[in-house]
């Protein structure tokens, strides 16, 4: 009896792949609509060249099923798929506005220039004959679109649009995708891998640790990429090849507690990520990592008992941390964290003036703005401090506000505001999709998460050997929680991090990172697949050590 | 704007249907029970509790679909929420996309708004072209800094979509127009006159019987315009607050801020006479003569006396003659005779409170207005109420003052044009002063009888025919009737430098500090025209002008001749009756 699992028809999935790109065209074509009333033109060269972009996506897709020869579950790629395209039309919708592309002075003009075409559109379609005659003197006087100075840059050449990083950075993904894939499908490899994870793990901190430690301010470097996002899968290889070699012995607890010849190693993996992320600053990242490796060890080793330690562990040193801080001793928990988690439970409250993780802040608000400040006087204190918070909270209240634009339908593409929330094409994205398609628009975002997660636990369930049942658990974990990590804090479930949403966000390395973690879910899927068969034609298979 | 709509919602359902299938297929493709623990035995602890991961991300994600819709549909039940969503950075986005409505005088023609938009170089936007003559009653507006008179009084009708808007075609709406009751024409005479005496001034005419304004003017000015600046703004309140006296955000008219809120009271002098000659003819006491003398009046039980102006001396003088040469004397003598009780009667049926310390306040009630919300109107254009103190605390020299409008006599312009508008309606009544034309009149309630009203409207015929006002009106004799009352009112003034800081005079053996005050007079004339029919009442008010004949009845005469010009008095003009 064949107990190969169904798994959905790649005719299925080229069909959901093709009515992605017709959506995203309808939407393309929405916001280039949307824009004329505004007064900017996006450039329709960029729309399509977003939109070739599912050539390629549909060009991998075939690679897998025939030169791969591929027999896993396609259905991660499809909804990654489609979120990557949510991902484009998002972007396009974003930095086709003239006022989200420039910066400084560029932008009070751009978003001037808006409003004014809209007034002249409401006084074409609204005024009455009269009032246009007294105020332009004839009718034909009237002008079709309102004068407006050349601006630096406006006009993009057709080598401009295609050569530059919107191009890129899907390209590199995919072939990382692909890459990430050959590589995971190579039996060797992953034995390799499995046999030096310790060694691997330690070989990558320790430069990374250097560059990072050397080069660290606030968490961003060269710009604001964040070019090691890719590390994040090695540092989870190493961490459940330990796992997957040690965790029976860890199992065998003592009052609890693993023994020590096989937590030390354990340890040192498992503690690797936050030295660095700390030192960056990126504590979303650290918390993604915290709760990956929670989860795996928890389902590999199974003894909640351990897992009441650890937590116990990790409580004594927050509170460690944070009365540390509070002391000022000038160690601790950063005056940043004490903000976001502030700004997660009171939003709408500014701190006091003198609160001292929210001090220096206020102060430098004050000097970027030119203000005299009558220390005497509460009444001014207080609203100058109120305006300096609103200014350092605008990201999070801007974006909610947006959200509640959005109702269930959203604004519409390209009418809403969402240029109005900071970063809003990587981090707040979700914010700015919710502005403009709603509620609805976002269940589909979740949906289609919820389908990639799904299937990545599936290729998990289905793994022959804890090696690769631990990274795909993994992989999935880091895409999932992630997800949530970012949304929950546009939202305020979470406090906010300045962490980016898998596939959607295109911004720098996150995007090259997601479709490497999803090249080698796919790898472990069609490993799965192949392991069954062969089991099933009963010959023996070239497991890594089943235990 | 519909298409894109259109499309965002296909793309929002089908991105939905799309999601909804891969989930299907993501369900029927689901691992069977079986195989997992067929082939994986040793595995299927591990299997179960990464199970329990994804039932914990799923429950996750019911909590950020939970959150969405909380922000999405119930967050504007916080008033937090609401609060900080004032300061979204959409709203300005709207604000200045958005077109409110124009301002129109009571012609309704274009030319003659008071607040519209205008096409210049490119850019669209909100004008007042009669600038600081009429800011005053039309206020600015910033995004900023808020806005202030009409602007803001009116600003829920001005917002509101128009009629002719068209929801699917634009992004945001097209205001509604109102018309007001002023006539630009007549308010640019009326400022141009009392801008040009150099001193603070204000002006207020109405039209009779229906007591809308047609021209509300207050000097010094300012434009507009200007408001668009911290600098500006915070000077020009700051002014405002530390020396009103000096500040042109007040309406001297009305005695309010362009802003919002109460300003400052004048003192109304000779003009109050007006009110106390009503008490007195409605009582019937106008038989009596009294005695004006050289050492003055002095109430029984006062060593201080009352005196008439430059030391004017009328002898014994009957009640005609005292309103026509405005003998101060006389007036103290019968507001005396007419006792403390009768005046506050007669004072309440002109708004004007008795007892300032409980009754202070703003009249909120006293507008007539139809577009505007009440609350908005009011806190914009609600004058101070009139007061006296006319209480057991006040005693006869107080009395005696009061009579002839010094003392504890607090009024504004606009108070005492309702106080000629009484006086010359036909049946005394007291009508509310509206903003909009075309209203019915909306009585308040009785002044004095009809009879009386008759009387009094002679009496002050009298004043510009032979009184103390007929040089300033002699020019006009045999083309326009005109009748009213002269005023100077005489009060101490704290000098003041530009920041509103008082000028030391000299500091005293104990180290005090005296400051120096000067005595002002300011010029009043009140009146109504023409004297036979009246169709307009005006009353003008100009600081430290000196005598009310010397420069506030040289105002209010061209102000009438402008009116005649205008057709306000043949008839061309009319308000409902």
């Amino acid at each position: 009896m064949s107990t190969t699992p169904k798994r959905s028809s790649p005719s299925l999935n080229l069909l959901v792949l093709a009515l992605v790109l017709a959506i995203d065209l309808i939407a393309f074509v929405a916001i280039v609509w949307a824009a004329q009333t505004k007064g900017y033109y996006p450039s329709k060269l960029a729309a399509l060249r977003s939109l070739a972009l599912f050539v390629p996506i549909i060009a991998v897709f075939l690679w897998l099923m025939r030169r791969q020869k591929f027999r896993g579950e396609m259905l991660i790629f499809t909804a990654a798929a489609f979120l990557f395209g949510f991902g484009l039309v998002m972007q396009y919708r974003l930095f086709s506005d003239p006022e989200y592309s420039s910066r400084g002075a560029q932008r009070g003009k751009a978003r001037e220039e808006k409003a004014q075409t809209v007034r002249l559109l409401n006084i074409k379609t609204g005024y009455d004959e009269d009032k246009k005659r007294f105020m332009f003197g004839a009718l034909e006087a009237i002008p079709e679109e309102l004068p407006r100075p050349a601006r630096p840059g406006a006009v993009r050449t057709f080598a401009d649009i295609l050569f530059s990083s919107t191009t890129f950075i899907p390209l590199g993904a995919l072939v990382a995708m692909m890459g990430a894939f050959v590589l995971f499908k190579n039996e060797r490899i992953v034995l390799w891998l499995q046999r030096r994870s310790l060694l691997i793990g330690v070989a990558t901190m320790i430069p990374f640790a250097a560059l990072v430690l050397g080069f660290s301010e606030e968490g961003k470097f060269l710009g604001q990429t964040t070019p090691w996002e890719p590390v994040k899968i090695v540092f989870l290889m190493s961490f459940a090849g330990v796992l997957a070699d040690s965790y029976r012995h860890l199992a065998r607890t003592r009052w609890g507690l693993p023994p020590f010849k096989y937590l030390t190693p354990f340890a040192v993996i498992a503690a690797m990520p936050v030295v660095p992320f700390f030192a960056l600053s990126d504590f979303g990242q650290m918390l993604v990592f915290f709760g990956v490796y929670v989860m795996l060890y928890a389902v590999a080793v199974r003894k909640p008992a351990q897992l009441a330690y650890g937590l116990l562990l990790i409580v004594v040193l927050f509170a460690g941390f944070s009365v540390a801080s509070r002391a000022k001793s000038g160690f601790g928990i950063p005056p940043r964290v004490y903000f976001r988690f502030y700004m997660w439970t009171h939003l709408w409250e500014p701190p006091q003036a003198d609160t001292w993780w929210w001090k220096r802040d206020f102060e430098r608000y004050l000097k970027a703005k030119n203000l005299p400040l009558n220390r005497d006087d509460p009444r001014e204190v207080k609203q100058r401090n109120s305006e300096a918070w609103s200014d350092k909270v605008m990201q999070q209240s801007q974006g909610l506000f947006g959200i509640h634009d959005g109702g269930a339908f959203g604004a519409g593409l390209g009418l809403g505001f969402p240029e109005t929330v900071p970063i809003s094409d990587s981090d707040f994205i979700y914010a700015a999709a919710a502005e403009e398609t709603g509620l609805a628009g976002a269940l589909a975002l979740l949906l289609a998460l919820g389908v990639v997660v799904s299937a990545g636990i599936s290729i998990s369930l289905r793994a022959p050997d804890m090696f690769t049942k631990l990274i795909a658990a993994g992989l999935t974990g880091f895409l999932g929680l992630q997800s949530i990590v970012n949304i929950g804090g546009v939202l305020r479930l979470l406090p906010m991090t300045g962490i980016t949403l898998p596939f959607v966000s295109h911004g720098g390395w996150s995007l090259i990172t997601s479709f490497a973690m999803l090249g080698i879910l796919l790898a472990i899927s069609d490993r799965n697949s192949r392991a069954v068969a062969e089991k099933d034609a009963a010959v023996p298979a070239q497991f890594i050590a089943v235990h | 704007m519909l298409i894109p709509k259109i499309l965002t919602i296909v793309f929002v359902l089908a991105g939905l249907a799309l999601a909804l299938l891969l989930a299907r297929a993501a369900m029927a493709s689901r691992t069977p029970r079986a195989l997992l623990r067929s082939a994986l035995q040793r595995l299927d602890a591990t299997n179960r509790w990464i199970l329990i991961a994804r039932l914990t991300f799923f429950i996750l994600l019911g909590a950020v679909i939970g959150f969405h819709s909380y922000w999405a549909f119930f967050a504007d039940r916080d008033q937090k929420f609401n609060r900080a969503k004032q300061l979204d950075a959409r709203n300005r986005r709207l604000a200045e996309s958005a077109l409110k409505g124009w301002v129109l005088d009571r012609s309704r023609k274009l030319e003659n708004a008071l607040i519209r938009y205008r096409y210049d170089g490119g850019l669209i936007s909100r004008d007042y072209p009669l600038g600081p003559a009429a800011v005053h009653l039309t206020g600015y507006s910033d995004f900023v800094f808020g806005s202030g008179g009409i602007e803001s009084a009116f600003r829920d009708w001005l917002t509101s979509p128009d009629s002719t808007y068209n929801e699917l075609l634009s992004p945001v709406p097209v205001g509604k127009d109102i018309a007001v009751s002023i006539d630009s024409v007549l308010q640019r005479e009326v400022f141009g006159l009392i801008q040009a005496t150099g001193k603070p001034a204000g002006a207020v005419v109405l039209l009779l019987p229906s007591n809308e304004v047609l021209a509300m003017a207050s000097a010094p000015s300012f434009d507009p315009l200007t408001i668009n600046n911290e600098e500006t703004w915070s000077s020009m309140t700051d002014q405002a607050e530390n020396a009103p006296e000096r500040s042109p955000l007040v309406n001297r008219a009305l005695g309010t801020l362009v802003t919002g809120g109460p300003s400052f009271y004048f003192r109304p002098g000779s003009t109050f006479k007006v009110f106390t000659a009503a008490v007195a003819i409605e009582s019937g006491m106008t038989n009596e003569h009294f005695t004006c003398r050289g050492e003055g009046f002095t109430p029984p039980g006062f060593a201080r006396a009352v005196r008439d102006f430059g030391g004017e001396v009328h002898g014994s003088i009957g009640f005609k003659d005292a309103f026509r040469v405005s003998c101060n004397q006389y007036f103290a003598q019968l507001g005396l005779k007419l006792g403390r009780e009768r005046m506050a009667a007669y004072a309440r049926r002109l708004g004007i409170s008795s007892n300032p310390e409980s009754e202070a306040g703003r009249a909120n009630d006293l507008w007539q207005t139809k577009n505007a919300e009440p609350k908005s109107f009011a806190f914009i254009f609600a004058p101070p109420r009139g007061r006296m103190d006319l209480t057991s605390k006040a005693n006869s020299f107080d009395l005696a003052l009061q009579s002839f409008g010094q003392g504890y006599d607090d009024v504004t312009v606009m108070q005492m044009a309702l106080l000629a508008a009484a006086a010359a309606s036909p049946d005394g009544t007291l009508i509310a002063p509206s903003l909009q034309p075309d209203l019915p009149k909306k009585i308040i309630g009785p002044f004095v009888s009809a009879h009386s009203a008759a009387e009094l409207r002679s009496l002050m015929k009298l004043v510009v025919e032979s009184g103390t006002a007929a040089g300033a009106f002699s020019h006009l004799r045999g083309r326009i009737s005109i009748a009213g009352k002269t005023g100077s009112a005489d009060r101490d003034v704290m000098i003041t430098n530009a920041d509103g800081d008082p000028v030391v005079d000299f500091m005293d053996a104990q180290g005090r500090p005296h400051y120096k005050y000067a005595n002002w007079t300011d010029s009043w004339f009140i009146g109504f025209a023409p004297a036979d029919d009246p169709k307009i009442a005006f009353a003008v008010c100009v600081e430290n002008g000196g005598q009310g004949a010397k420069t506030a009845a040289p105002i209010a005469a061209k102000i009438c001749e402008k009116a005649a010009a205008l057709g306000y008095f043949n008839g061309a003009q009319r308000s409902n009756p």
